[in-house]
């Protein structure tokens, strides 16, 4: 019987796993913990579908138009197509299956407005949809683990795949005790979330580290657009994150502002009078960069206001408990009586592991899907679009694997990975004699989240292309227990060169993506950034979009 | 602020000193002693990194999960200003220790496999949309099991996490379906609970228990009594 292996069991791992247990195979997800824990938990705001309950005349076409243009014509038309024709059914069948989801008056799923579309099609669950629908499908593998379909598998850490005549046929875990276990697989399904761990102050998860993408990167999977980074216009700043800010707060009307001659500025108001503080959020986060590196930020501070204190009372403390209940507790502000002071913030990528429509990555045998994968959103991405961009994604990731999966021999398998996990165990031995440097992960984030910042500029790339050579690959100290947290710095520092160099080779400004030396839109870069590594060198080219791997 | 963080190590208490802003989280707070150069505790000894989990950072994941200041909750939303000048961590009790503060909480998952925590067809039936959403925010982080009086993490009792998910799976099921959840109810929750709600407390997903308890006990009886009709 086939056999697939999911790395990651948020929404695209589970229901790739759920997929391809239904189709017949045995799967084993592996992940760092349960589901529960995963980023996916943390979506607030809700999932697309085109379900055209409230008489606006929606449809699935309009929702495609919408995903295009708001990823500036860099999405592959074709399978946003077909993402948005199947997420009606998708989200009916997810209620059905358990998900809550909030009801109109007559019980339909209901729909909110959310930015960069104009029609309803945002189905929700009060402030939580990713807690809901992790909750429903965590259920869904449960039964599927109880049929003996599916083995669940945490506290293993992805290492490396294994790799067998140019072709991935399992991969190398680390577990808890610092040891290293090799699980076999026909195929492997990549769903390891966002790159978070190369990052630093964005809005998402410890576990979505990109370590998973920075080894199969460095093995070979080519990489796409790695320079679209979505900022979030609103987060605030805590000491240990930055916390995102629903698009609600502004949706109820909440209105940005930063004070100029003494008086309150509301910025976007003067220079978007129709969409205003509502502005799709790349806008809204470039205003407030400008706002701040024209000297106007709030207190001095590279930030502004979110006045709410002005609605209703009823708004602040009920529609958006949320919004209030988090800012009296993180920055002890009543949003009632003041203003929040606001950041934008590293929030989604819409880059990640190069896939064509059905999934596949370069490297045979290795699927990827969620926000690994660079799929759906193009130069940037709706909210609402990336739940269901992995949700769907995870199951047509699973069909593509299932059918075109490979089985190699028990014998050939253990022969490679005893080759894999040798080599891993060389390559630490290395690490340990060197010098420790406890922050050298801190450090990188730090720089790329400079280097990445909203407006981008050759001189500020380059120069932090020269800092990233600065750093050994040996530099970082590794615990025992997870000594493989080297490895990964290794590959994520070459990610990380990979994403600078895709920004420094778009000369255009598209979508998330904003340079100040090109400041204009060239139709000569609709295409996608590709990143390719060749014994830890990084190379880029641009393919036409929509391509398909064989 | 100056102040100290004792964390329990393998059944051994090290001591830390830190100095930290009243609004810094605990997770932070452990963040910082592993990015000092060299960890040493109070007393000069070199100590190694300290493991636990983390992974939201903002009170929605449960991963954090541990025992501060003799109470369970998410010490991501455990602030220095409230939990210091000195603070005590340790990991939770009733699961077995993987290393300092990280504990293997596999047994939720079993329990819930134990008492079918899913649907049987695609047919959920939506009825109370906010009680059904209240308590899918469960985040399974254990909180609940470790001031349970009952709860030892050996024996057929599941405590109020398996109730909370039994709730859930029953209020979307109807027939035998619904019946069997029920059943479970009684035998894994029911029977061994004293009812003191210790458990809502300290339930950082607010789960209204009580409410979680009594509709099930009233969803058996109403059960129980139309069979028997
Ligand atoms: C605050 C916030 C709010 C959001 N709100 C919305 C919203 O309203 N609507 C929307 O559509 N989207 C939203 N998003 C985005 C959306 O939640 C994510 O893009 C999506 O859930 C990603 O799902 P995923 O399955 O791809 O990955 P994740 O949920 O990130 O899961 C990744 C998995 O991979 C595992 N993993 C990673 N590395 C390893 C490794 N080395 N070894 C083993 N396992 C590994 C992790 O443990 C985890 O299980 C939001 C995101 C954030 C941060
Ligand atoms: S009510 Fe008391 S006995 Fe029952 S689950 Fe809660 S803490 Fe345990
Ligand atoms: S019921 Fe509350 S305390 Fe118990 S596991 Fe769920 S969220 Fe945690
Ligand atoms: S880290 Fe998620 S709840 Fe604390």
């Amino acid at each position: 019987m086939k056999h697939i292996l999911v790395v990651g069991n948020g929404l695209a791992g589970m229901t790739a796993a759920i997929r391809a247990a239904e189709l017949g195979c045995n799967v084993t997800v592996v992940s760092k913990s349960e589901p529960a824990r995963s980023q996916s938990v943390m979506a607030g705001g809700g999932i697309n579908a085109a379900l055209n309950t409230k008489g606006e005349n929606d449809s699935v076409l309009s929702h495609a138009e919408d995903t295009i243009k708001a990823g500036v014509y860099l999405a592959d038309e074709k399978a946003v197509e077909e993402m948005t024709s199947s997420a009606p059914s998708l989200v009916e069948g997810l209620a059905k299956r358990g998900v809550v989801f909030d009801r109109d008056g007559d019980g339909n799923i209901d729909l909110r407005n959310f930015g960069g579309q104009k029609k309803k099609r945002t189905a929700y669950a009060k402030s939580g949809i990713g807690k809901q629908l992790v909750s429903g499908l965590s259920s869904e593998l449960r039964r599927k683990e109880a049929e003996g379909r599916v083995v669940s598998r945490i506290s293993l850490r992805f290492v490396s795949p294994v790799m067998h005549e140019g072709r991935c046929i399992g991969a190398v875990f680390q577990k808890d005790d610092g040891s290293f276990e090799a699980i076999k697989a026909d195929a492997v399904i990549a769903a390891s979330g966002g790159m978070g761990g190369i990052f630093d102050r964005h809005t998402g998860s410890a576990l979505s580290d990109g370590s998973v993408t920075a080894s199969l990167f460095v093995k070979g999977a080519e990489a796409a657009n790695l320079e679209m980074i979505q900022y979030h216009p609103t987060t605030i700043e805590t000491p240990a994150k930055n916390i995102l800010v629903t698009e609600a707060a502004r949706g109820e009307g909440g209105r940005l502002f930063t004070m100029r001659d003494g008086k309150r500025w509301y910025f976007m108001e003067e220079w978007y009078p129709e969409g205003k503080n509502l502005m799709p959020r790349d806008i809204v986060s470039r205003s407030i960069h400008k706002v701040c590196m024209d000297g106007f930020g709030l207190d001095g501070k590279y930030q502004v206001g979110l006045e709410l204190e002005t609605l209703p009372k009823d708004t602040v403390y009920k529609k958006l408990m949320e919004v209030s209940e988090l800012s009296k507790k993180y920055l002890g502000i009543d949003a009632g009586k003041e203003p929040i002071p606001v950041v934008p913030a590293i929030h989604y990528f819409m880059g990640g592991l190069y896939v064509d429509r059905f999934h596949r990555t370069t490297l045979k045998g290795v699927y990827a899907a969620g926000e690994c994968a660079c799929q759906y959103h193009g130069a940037n991405r709706l909210g609402g679009n990336s739940t269901l961009g992995a949700i769907y994604g995870g199951r047509v990731a699973a069909e593509t694997a299932v059918k075109e999966c490979e089985s190699v021999s028990l014998d050939v398998f253990e022969r490679a990975a005893e080759i894999e996990v040798s080599n891993i165990i060389d390559k630490l031995s290395l690490h340990r004699e060197i010098n420790r440097e406890v922050n050298a992960v801190k450090k990188l984030k730090r720089l790329m989240t400079d280097t990445m910042s909203i407006i981008r500029f050759e001189e500020g790339l380059k120069a932090g292309l020269e800092e990233l050579a600065g750093f050994s690959p040996r530099d970082v100290y590794a615990p025992k227990n997870s000594s493989a947290d080297a490895l990964h710095f290794e590959n994520k520092l070459i990610l990380a060169r990979a994403v600078i160099l895709s920004a420094l080779e778009r000369r255009e400004s598209r979508g998330s993506h904003a340079r100040s030396d090109y400041p204009d839109m060239s139709d000569e870069f609709r295409k996608t950034t590709v990143a390719c590594c060749k014994n830890g060198e990084v190379s880029i080219r641009f393919d036409s979009i929509g391509r398909e791997f064989a | 602020m100056k102040g100290t963080i004792s964390v329990k190590r393998n059944s051994r208490w090290a001591k830390f000193s830190i100095d930290a802003e009243a609004n810094t989280p605990v997770t932070m707070i452990l963040d910082e002693l592993n990015s000092r150069e060299t960890l040493l505790e109070a007393d000069g000894s070199p100590a190694e990194p300290i493991v636990w989990e983390c992974s939201c950072d903002q009170g929605v994941c449960g991963s954090c999960a541990m025992v501060i200041n003799g109470s369970p909750r998410l010490a991501c939303s455990a602030f220095f200003g409230e939990v210091g000048p000195d603070v005590k961590v340790e990991p939770l009790s009733k699961f077995p220790l993987v290393a300092d503060l990280k504990v293997d909480r596999s047994s939720i998952s079993k329990s819930l496999s134990e008492m079918k925590i899913w649907l049987e067809d695609d047919d959920a039936l939506v009825s109370d949309v906010d009680m059904q959403y209240t308590s899918a925010s469960c985040m399974l982080c254990g909180c609940c099991l470790e001031v349970c009086p009952n709860y030892s993490g050996e024996g057929k009792f599941f405590g109020a996490v398996g109730m909370n998910a039994c709730f859930r799976t029953a209020e979307q099921l109807s027939g035998s379906a619904k019946r069997e959840r029920l059943s479970y109810f009684a035998k894994h929750g029911d029977a061994g609970c004293s009812k003191s709600l210790a458990c809502q407390v300290v339930c950082p997903a607010k789960i209204p228990l009580s409410v979680v308890i009594s509709r099930l006990n009233r969803e058996r009886f109403l059960s129980v009594f139309y069979r028997n009709k």
